[in-house]
Order: C-alpha cells, then sequence, then structure tokens
C-alpha cells in the first residue's frame, strides 16, 4: 500500500468521535461505541448502522485497487493564482495553509492502477484541501488522465469528494466546467468507459454536474448529494439544515444515479463494470 | 415613474438636467454660450467618471434596470423571430428566450436569458436561474440548429442566484450537464455574448462558444461579488472588495485570453444610449458570423475542443 503526503485516518475522518482513552469512537449516526481497529476492518462503516464514514484518498486507494498497483500521474503540477486574488488572506497563502493541514498538494489525485488485474486511469478528490474545490490545476490533472484513458483505451473512473467553487480563481474556474466537460465528450465519442462514484460529500455545481457525466453513476449510501452547497443554504435560511439535505436515496429514488454500492461491496462492483467492458 | 439612477451617474444626470433647462429657456433668450459650456463640462465629466469606474461600479451597469436585455436586442437587431416553446417533457421555462431569427439577412437560432418585469415598479428584474425545462428548452432548440445547419447565438445575462431550491428538482443537474455537452460539441456555428450579468453555470450554459463575447461593462465569473464576500471575507460589506478581486469585467476576462473580444458600449453604458448599443452589437454579431461560418464544422469542433484545453493556469 502506498501512502500520499502524511495523511492518517485521523486527519480525514473528521466525523469521527474520538473516545479518550484513543481506542474507541463513538458512530455520529446511531451513538454505537465502536472499536476503533474493528471500525478499519470494516472499512470505516458502522456495524449496527452501516453509517459510512468520512475516508481520504489513501484509504480509498488502498481499499478499490491491488495492492501497490496504484501509480500516479503528474506528481509535478502546481497551483497558480493567475488573478493575484487576496482576501483576507493571499490565495497562495490558503493554498499553502491547506497543504499544511491535509499532507496533499492539491485536491486532486490521479493515476492508473489494477482492480483484480484489470487497468483503470482513476482520479479522486480530497474534500480536506479547500473543500475539494477543483481550481485549474485540479482539473488540468484530471483532463490529462482522460487524455492518456482516450489515448491507451483504459476506463476513467473519477471519485468524487468536493463541497465548494474554488472562487479564488474566479471566471478562469468557471471556464473549467467547459474544459472538462470537452474532455469528457471526447472520451464519450471515443467510446471508452467513465464511471463516477460520489461519496460524501459530493455538492456544489462543479462537482455534482461532473458527476451526473458518468456512463454509470454510483453512489455510496447516506453521501450529502447536489447543486447546492450546503453551507450557502445554511446561510440563506440561517439554520442548520444538513438533516433535511438531499442523499443517495433521495437521487436514486428520483432516477438520477444508478447504483447505491456499500463500501464493502465498491471494489467488486467496480470491478465487474470493467470486466464487463473489456469483454 | 423615476429614472433609477446610479449614485455616480448623479453628477452628470443633474448637469444633462441643467442643459435641458436652458434649452427650455434658450427659446426665449440666447444662451447658446452657456449652453456650449455646459455641454464642454458634461463632457468631460463623463470622461472623467467612466474612465475610472471601478469594477463593482460596473456590475451596477451591468445590473441597471434599464440596460437593454435579451428581449430589446432579439426585437431590435434580429428579424423574423419565431419564438419556440416547451422542452418536450415537462413544460415550458420562460426565464429561457428562443427561437429562430435572422439576423444581417443570416438564419440563426437565439437563445437569451429572459429577465421578467416586476409589476409594481414596471422594471425589470433579473432571470431567475432556468429549472430543468429551461435548460431543456436549450438543448432543444441547438439541436434543431445543428440538424437544420443554422448558427446558434446566445444572449448571456444570468444574475447569480443562491443558489437552488433547498431540495432542487431531481432532473436538475442532469439538464444542465446535458446542455454543457450539447454545447462543447454542436456541430454548427455557435456565437455567444455576455450582455449583462454571467454567473456561475446558468451563464456557462449558454457561453461556451466558438467565439465569446462580452459587453464591455457586463461581468462573468463562478459566483457573484456577493457571495464571494459572505464566503470568503465573512460579510456582504466586502463585496466592493471582492468584485476588484474577482476581476470578473470584461477587460479582465480579455486579459486573461477567457474571452475572444470585448463589445465596446456607449459612453456611460448600454442604458444611456439603446439605438447605439443596438447598432454595435447588430454590426459585431454579424461580422463575427461571416467569420466562424467560413470554417468547415470539423476544423471549428477541433478549435473550439482546444480553446477550452488550453484554458486554466498552474506550473511544472
Amino acid at each position: 500500500m502506498i501512502w500520499f503526503g502524511k495523511s492518517k485516518i485521523s486527519n480525514e475522518a473528521t466525523e469521527l468521535v474520538e473516545m479518550p482513552d484513543g481506542l474507541w469512537a463513538k458512530c455520529p449516526s446511531c451513538n454505537e461505541t465502536i472499536y476503533k481497529k474493528e471500525l478499519e476492518l470494516n472499512l470505516f462503516t458502522c456495524f449496527k448502522c452501516n453509517h459510512h464514514f468520512k475516508i481520504g484518498i489513501n484509504e480509498y486507494i488502498s481499499l478499490i485497487f491491488d495492492e501497490s498497483s496504484f501509480k500516479e500521474f503528474n506528481i509535478n503540477l502546481k497551483a497558480v493564482d493567475a488573478i493575484n486574488f487576496i482576501d483576507s488572506k493571499p490565495y497562495i497563502e490558503r493554498i499553502k495553509e491547506a497543504k499544511n493541514k491535509s499532507g496533499f498538494e492539491n485536491s486532486v489525485i490521479c493515476g492508473i492502477g489494477e482492480i483484480f488485474s484489470h487497468k483503470m486511469v482513476f482520479g479522486i478528490m480530497n474534500s480536506s484541501f479547500l473543500e475539494g474545490s477543483l481550481g485549474s490545476l485540479e482539473i488540468e490533472k484530471i483532463y490529462r488522465s482522460v487524455r492518456y484513458s482516450i489515448d491507451n483505451r483504459i476506463p476513467f473512473v473519477l471519485l468524487f469528494s468536493s463541497s465548494g467553487n474554488r472562487i479564488q480563481e474566479s471566471a478562469i474556474s468557471l471556464m473549467q466546467i467547459a474544459k472538462l466537460t470537452s474532455a469528457v465528450n471526447e472520451l464519450r465519442s471515443e467510446g471508452i468507459l467513465f464511471v463516477t462514484i460520489l461519496t460524501e460529500p459530493t455538492i456544489g455545481e462543479t462537482a455534482f454536474l461532473y458527476a451526473m457525466q458518468g456512463d454509470i453513476i454510483i453512489a455510496e449510501p447516506g453521501a450529502n448529494l447536489g447543486l447546492s452547497n450546503k453551507s450557502s443554504l445554511e446561510q440563506k435560511s440561517k439554520k442548520r439544515i444538513s438533516d433535511k439535505f438531499p442523499k443517495s436515496d433521495y437521487y436514486f429514488n428520483n432516477g438520477q444515479i444508478d447504483i447505491i454500492v456499500d463500501r464493502k461491496q465498491l471494489k467488486a462492483t467496480i470491478s465487474k463494470i470493467i470486466d464487463w467492458y473489456n469483454k | 415613474m423615476t429614472k433609477p439612477i446610479l449614485d455616480f451617474e448623479q453628477p452628470i444626470v443633474q448637469l444633462e438636467e441643467k442643459i435641458a433647462e436652458m434649452r427650455e429657456l434658450g427659446k426665449a433668450i440666447d444662451l447658446s454660450k452657456e449652453i456650449a459650456e455646459l455641454e464642454r463640462r458634461t463632457d468631460n465629466l463623463r470622461k472623467e467618471i467612466y474612465s475610472n469606474l471601478t469594477r463593482w461600479q460596473r456590475i451596477q451597469i451591468a445590473r441597471h434596470p434599464l440596460r437593454p436585455n435579451s428581449v430589446d436586442y432579439i426585437k431590435n437587431i434580429f428579424t423574423d423571430f419565431i419564438e419556440l416553446s416547451g422542452d418536450r417533457v415537462a413544460g415550458d421555462d420562460t426565464s429561457i428566450i428562443g427561437g429562430i431569427a435572422k439576423i444581417g439577412g443570416i438564419p440563426v437560432v437565439v437563445l437569451g436569458n429572459r429577465k421578467t418585469k416586476d409589476k409594481k415598479t414596471n422594471l425589470y428584474k433579473p432571470a431567475p436561474i432556468p429549472s430543468a425545462e429551461g435548460f431543456r428548452k436549450a438543448t432543444r432548440l441547438i439541436k434543431i440548429a445543428e440538424r437544420l445547419a443554422k448558427p446558434v447565438i446566445t444572449l448571456v445575462d444570468a444574475p447569480y442566484n443562491v443558489p437552488y431550491p433547498e431540495i432542487e428538482s431531481p432532473g436538475l443537474a442532469n439538464a444542465i450537464s446535458n446542455q454543457l455537452a450539447e454545447m462543447t460539441a454542436l456541430r454548427t456555428p455557435t456565437l455567444s455574448v455576455v450582455i449583462g450579468e454571467g454567473a456561475s453555470i446558468a451563464a456557462l450554459s449558454l457561453a461556451i462558444a466558438d467565439r465569446l463575447l462580452m459587453l464591455e461593462n457586463s461581468w462573468f465569473s463562478i459566483v457573484s461579488p456577493e457571495k464571494a464576500a459572505e464566503t470568503l471575507w465573512g460579510s456582504l460589506d466586502f463585496k466592493e472588495q471582492a468584485a476588484e478581486a474577482m476581476k470578473p469585467i470584461a477587460r479582465d476576462l480579455l486579459d486573461l485570453s477567457l474571452i475572444d473580444d470585448i463589445v465596446p458600449e456607449p459612453i456611460g453604458g448600454a442604458h444611456r444610449n439603446n439605438k447605439m448599443m443596438f447598432e454595435i452589437l447588430k454590426k459585431k454579431l454579424i461580422a463575427e458570423l461571416k467569420d466562424i461560418r467560413r470554417e468547415k464544422i470539423e476544423r471549428l469542433l477541433k478549435k473550439r475542443r482546444e480553446k477550452y484545453y488550453a484554458k486554466g493556469v498552474w506550473r511544472e
């Protein structure tokens, strides 16, 4: 298993309510006390209520890919501030802080790996880096992965965890939606499979619109999904509305996603789809 | 009805009123010298004020209730317009206006965001974010253009509406997503112009095109300055700073190579001289249209894709 950056589970599984002894934790959904080691073995899902804890890039890569098979693309791409954006802090300062906090260089990791020996190009977002918002650097990484998929005729799978717009890139970040949509169009017209996986959270215009472009759209149970940004809705209505925010089942019941997949079945499901495509 | 006047327009409007008064008086006594002097002062003041507008002030011009809107442009620079309605699935969303028309004799499909009139003030209100029906109607119309080999012109005027109903209609994201995909790959020449506000996805869904133009005082960004101020500064009070930091005005986007050209406005903004604005935009649209129609469609599509692939900044 490859670990990227210095991320550890405790850093990214933010909802985990730890007990003082450090060995036990509480499920935020059903309040069950869980032994942390066991939680890890259960792929961070609650035994009692099947609550899916938020996990990070490393956990997903190790649960999806065959051991040590994932290789990252374009690790040297770095963010640039083209408009010299400063709010209460300069944009570049915010990126530095996000790096230090998350242990990642930016909010997307892309690469290639094997899943039960099937090759798969994979992109994954990191909502602990500036809310998983997608700036032009992140979109360039995804774009290059799409190109790699097309050139080598390998399926492309994109896992979402994002809840904000990269406001600091203003119009540039809006144009990125056109860039990635063009790339996905090319992928489609070349007959390459594109699967999207929606995890907690996949909200906001940028992320949710990309997510809806998959040939096959998979969601984890209980994930917050949608175009609306939860925080802005809360701002608007001046109250917490997280609890009634539409989740995976709402979109499934209304015909917007194909399958809700339990995390324990995620690898098996993806590999079946890719096996079907490759045959 | 009193005309809405922006605060920085006030001194000019006062001088103009004074000139009008003197003209009235001038019918009895000769005031031509005084009037000429006052006109010279007004001209200078106009130049001074309008060449030093802040980005926030330009956004106020972009939102001006008397600024010509998509319906005005369709009426005044297109001919033979027939409005087409409905998404053929669930209904008709009138916040998108579209139909077949001609411009300079060239048959096109024209689409835009439609503002609604406030019944009390009789002034235009910003267009709401289109519903799934609106996006599907847009897609239906551009597909008609593609099938019948007619160019598409879109008039973008989408404010930032925060953001969607608390529980959005299930098919909305899919309808937007399809519209974006169709705009990127549409096999017919496309020409877009941001005529006022260009906020977020509602704007982009009509603005992916072979040529993207912006009127001089229009703006285009991922969110509104108000939303950026609330999110990043933590208070609406910082909207003017946000407008500066976001660099969302036509000039900024041209400097960043995000758009293809700027359409100049009459001094003071489009609302100060509608007729002149119609003439300028009509001429520009026809010239651009003639230009893109010359290209072979395969080449046009490749150029469109590559244009968007090149957008963005990073280093390695």
